[in-house]
């Protein structure tokens, strides 16, 4: 999808949640996973497009326990060609769990790799170290010195994973906690992330602290399910790939741990097959509006309603957009279309008699303004007109 | 509270040859930074004898498993047998009763199903086939004990949708008795009666026998799976339409479970007496949360004299259950430390077996797991237990492995446990390339110390082609006994799909002391015991040995106890097998019944197999051939 991004910037928060998101505006908490950084990491600055596309593929096809899927593709890359090193390292784990220990050996063994993105092999290499039980040279390869509270290489969350992991099996789960208590900072949405929460609630109840055990333990579960749904939805996809609700699922999901980038980035998969499909286009606009490109999202929101004008979501929130932007006058178009039209007494309705009543009253139109807050009241709201 | 616990049952238990160890403090030491686990050692082949060997052709024992169909289309045709060691016709040898399955989920439908194969020891470690009990069903999980305390060992058969007491007559057969299905109908499954869709039957998994509350009496703990509609099951996929989830693993189509199906709540059956239970599961198992359970095994877990259960799950954390000796148990898995693993991952958890590895006076456990999660391997210590799997190495040995019974057990009699899996994977699609597995797997056996800080792990490497050692077939349950009575523990293997093995014990012969307890008879009691009354069969009781060494040797002192509930589905012999290594005596031996009573029995000689019976001391003994 090409669409138009605005540079205007409003808080998100002024407009309603819509029902497939109210978890995510519940969950904004500290127990929530949380966002992963929207910048790119460096490391990822480093790759090329084409090899962020790869390395994100091999990814999900290991997070379904299909290593063949990353054997084949990476077979049959180009003799000579330069590798990504952090696809080739892929490669190597998909070879280690179809093929053994010497076949991911010799993955990483290949060349050429480009320069800047080498340190992912030298993490692999500690990692097949950990899974061979060898966890002093695990533990060599990721710190300069036993004492160190940084691994080498502490842009990767993958470093503090693997170090926390070697000290905890060595029996030093205090140590570990501190490298798993970054790692999950760094990436609390990788798949690692719940063994990580649960190692750190385990420490946590070594010394004592109930609390805090529980605190981890939590959002270890919680973690957990998300991942278990998320690997659900890909499975889906890869087995139904022209079915919308899988993808809607997966995009949910994003949605629901706050990031809006990948939500979008599935939902402008769906829609490209499925181009005539309202709720994709409103979970899009949606999307766009958690990323503040409420242009776009407003774009979304036309297309939601020129599919299903009486999906008084999009209505809505299309309508707070033009609020937001001083458009009152299409504000209160749209309201109205939601508070006059059939489904005005659903819940998900509520929050556009109040908008309405407040875009009236700024308007002048005191007698309106009061009109529609009465009914707003009538039917369960417990805001004041005037914010 | 628990570390004084077990530091009072060190110090009973070893008259003081632990004493260092016991009054060190009810603190934990900081753990001491291990070295990475050298490479496994194996033993070289040329070092014979020193291996299992299957023998159970020429023995006489026949059975073969039926276990579904090759194509593995349900999850009920992949989880095998079991195999419970019992003394039918009270002569003194170990006969086996076999569980059995159907060659598919539609034969057992239509019926007649299939009954339990059993097969009498003529005291030589040879075996005639005798007939069946005469059930009708797909037998799973089975277990042994005395029900009735009239001094004969009697049966609990388990299946899927069945659960059925059988109690040994005079004539040494197997009669059935009470139903311990629960009264809805569609709980059971008849094969041969008509069923409709939608009704999947319960489906036992592993048993375990115990004394829960210490009134003499055996209680059941009746592990569950998962809820499998045998006419309509779910193949390829799990629910319909667009959100369908296929059913996959590797990126093969394989049979579905227990990913996205439903587990079924586990059981606990009090004895009444009689070979009657009453369902007692509310109330011993307060909060219990359905957890799709493969095995289960009592043993104590803080050295209180009661029994604790360890509860093996499949693809969810585990149980630890501590009975508050009334038999009301609580789960303190995450607590302790073994509710997942190391890595805080939710791993397929098979088979549990307990033991004292480590030789400090407690008990240690070994839990298998699937495929890509290693054999975990764990030992106690004053606050849980401590994850010693990897600087074992054992991932590094057993990830590759699917597992499912385990035993600590000593075969070769040098006072060190060793650890035998059985193995073998649930996919036949496991032998399609790049799995990083197989289908079958040959059993496992490593010999373990661990000495201070340092760990040891040797791999057993077959010696002789008859070696049960030798050929990757997939087993499931197994059971140990000593079947030919020279004294040295044996082990039986129910392949799937195929012939058991009896695998005996070839090792050079050892210094060894094998032990048998008895509880009072049901006509007998044992006034004045503290803490209750022991079953006849002792279930629970511990024994402590402390073999006899030469000034300036490691000293040190073995621990046991008669829980015959061990592995996966299965049921071992109740006699407690000690190697002494070098020792030809010992210098203490104490019993510590579960009534709460303790007979120290003073020094002894090894090279002898003896029965104790509480409050008569050794009732009986002979020397080992």
């Amino acid at each position: 999808m090409n669409r138009p991004r605005g540079t205007q910037r409003v808080s998100s928060r002024a407009l309603s949640c819509g029902a497939l998101v109210f978890a995510l505006c519940f969950s904004a908490g500290a127990s929530s996973p949380r966002a992963q950084a929207s910048d790119p990491s460096p490391q990822a600055q480093a790759q090329s497009a084409s090899s962020r596309a790869t390395v994100e593929r091999w990814r999900e096809s290991l997070l379904i326990d299909r290593p063949r899927e990353v054997l084949a593709e990476a077979e049959s890359h180009p003799s000579g060609a330069e590798w990504d090193g952090e696809a080739l390292s892929l490669a190597a784990r998909a070879a280690f769990i179809a093929r053994g220990r010497p076949a991911a050996e010799k993955w990483l063994a290949r060349t050429p790799v480009r320069a800047e993105t080498t340190a992912w092999l030298e993490l692999e290499r500690a990692r097949l170290a950990l899974e061979s039980d060898e966890l002093a040279p695990a533990l060599a390869a990721l710190l300069r010195d036993a004492g160190d509270s940084a691994p080498r290489l502490a842009g990767y969350p993958d470093a503090w994973l693997y170090a926390g992991r070697a000290w905890t099996r060595l029996g030093e789960p205090a140590r570990g906690a501190a490298f798993l208590a970054r790692f999950v900072e760094l990436a609390p949405l990788d798949p690692q992330a719940p063994s990580a929460l649960h190692a750190l609630a385990q420490e946590a109840i070594g010394r004592g602290d109930g609390a805090a055990a529980k605190r981890w333990l939590d959002r270890a579960d919680e973690n957990a399910k998300w991942q278990a749904f998320r690997r659900v939805r890909v499975l889906q996809i890869r087995e139904s790939p022209d079915e919308p609700l899988p993808r809607l699922g997966l995009a949910q999901l994003w949605l629901q741990a706050r990031q809006p980038a990948q939500a979008q980035r599935v939902l402008e998969e769906l829609l490209a097959r499925h181009a005539d499909y309202a709720t994709g286009w409103f979970h899009l606009g949606e999307a766009q509006r958690l990323l503040d490109d409420l242009v776009a999202a407003s774009a979304s929101y036309d297309k939601a309603l020129e599919l299903e004008p009486e999906h008084i979501l999009a209505r809505h929130n299309r309508a707070t957009i033009h609020r937001l932007a001083g458009r009152l006058d299409q504000a209160r178009a749209d309201y109205e279309r939601v508070v006059d039209g059939p489904r005005s007494s659903e819940k998900s309705a509520l929050n556009s008699h109040l908008a309405l009543a407040r875009v009236l009253a700024a308007q002048g139109d005191a007698a309106g303004a009061q009109r529609r807050y009465a009914r707003y009241l009538e039917l369960g709201g417990k805001e004041p007109l005037t914010p | 509270m628990r570390v004084c616990l077990r530091v009072e049952l060190r110090r009973a238990a070893t008259a003081g040859l632990l004493t260092a160890l016991a009054t060190a403090g009810c603190e934990k030491s900081t753990p001491p930074t291990a070295p990475a686990p050298p490479a496994p050692a194996t033993t070289p082949a040329a070092s014979a004898p020193r291996d299992l060997i299957d023998e159970a052709a020429e023995r006489g024992l026949d059975y073969v498993n039926r276990s579904g169909e090759p194509a593995k289309r349900t999850v009920l045709e992949a989880n095998g047998a079991g195999v419970a060691v019992i003394d039918l016709q009270n002569d003194g040898d170990l006969d086996l009763v076999f569980t059995q399955g159907c060659a598919s989920l539609a034969a057992l439908l239509a019926g007649p199903g299939a009954d339990l194969e059993v097969f009498l020891n003529d005291g030589r470690g040879h075996f005639r086939r005798a007939p069946g009990p005469g059930l009708a069903g797909w037998w799973t999980g089975i277990a042994a004990g005395d029900l009735d305390n009239d001094g004969d060992c009697d049966l609990i058969a388990g299946g899927y949708g069945a659960l059925r007491v059988l109690l040994q007559n005079d004539a040494g057969e197997l009669i059935p008795g009470a139903d311990l299905m629960p009264a809805d109908v569609h709980a059971r499954l008849a094969p041969g009666a008509a069923r409709e869709a939608g009704h999947p039957p319960l489906w036992v998994t592993s048993l375990a026998l115990l004394d829960a509350d210490r009134d003499g009496l055996l209680d059941l703990y009746v592990g569950q799976y998962l809820e499998l509609d045998p006419v309509a099951p779910p193949v390829g996929q799990l629910g319909t339409g667009p959100l369908a989830a296929p059913c996959e693993w590797m990126g093969y189509d394989v049979f579905c479970g227990p990913h996205g199906m439903t587990a079924q709540p586990d059981r606990f059956l009090r004895g009444v007496g009689a070979g009657a239970f009453v369902d007692d599961s509310a109330r011993a198992l307060p909060g219990h949360v359905a957890s799709f359970t493969l095995a289960v095994a009592p043993f104590d877990f803080e050295g209180d004299g009661d029994s604790d259960l360890y509860v093996a799950n499949d693809s969810v954390a585990n149980l630890l259950l501590i009975n508050d000796g009334r038999g009301v148990f609580t789960d303190v898995a995450y607590s302790a430390g073994v509710a997942v693993s190391m890595d805080g991952r939710a791993e397929a958890g098979m088979g549990v077996a307990f033991g004292d590895v480590d030789r400090d006076g407690d008990f240690d456990f070994a839990l298998t797991n699937f495929s890509g999660e290693p054999t975990a391997l764990y030992f106690a210590n004053p606050r849980g237990f401590s994850n010693e799997t990897f600087r074992f190495g054992l991932q590094r040995e057993s990830r590759a492995l699917l597992s499912w019974s385990a035993h600590l057990v000593d075969f070769d009699g040098d006072g060190w446990l060793e650890l035998a899996t059985t193995n073998g994977h649930v996919y036949p699609q496991a032998d399609l390339p790049d799995t990083g597995t197989s289908y079958g797997q040959a059993p496992s056996v490593w010999k373990l110390s661990a000495r201070g800080a340092e760990r040891t792990l040797t791999r057993l490497e077959a010696s002789d082609p008859r070696s049960v050692l030798a050929p990757a077939l997939g087993a499931r349950g197994a059971a140990t006994g000593d079947f030919d009575g020279d004294g040295a523990p044996d082990w039986v293997v129910c392949r799937i799909d195929g012939p058991a093995a009896l695998a005996m014990n070839r090792f050079a012969r050892a210094n060894r002391l094998v032990v048998r307890c008895r509880g009072p008879l049901g006509s007998e009691s044992n006034a004045g015991a503290p803490d209750g009354r022991t079953s006849r069969d002792a279930l629970g009781a511990r024994v402590v040995l402390v073999p006899a060494v030469e000034a300036g040797a490691e000293e040190f002192a073995l621990l046991g106890r008669v829980d015959p509930s061990v592995g996966y589905q299965s049921s071992s012999t109740p006699w407690l097998h000690f190697g002494l290594a070098a020792s030809t005596r010992y210098t203490s031996l104490r019993v510590l019944w579960p009534s709460g009573r303790v007979e120290d029995l003073g020094s002894g000689a090894a090279g002898r197999r003896i029965t104790i019976e509480e409050g008569r001391g050794i009732v009986n003994e002979e020397p080992l051939p």
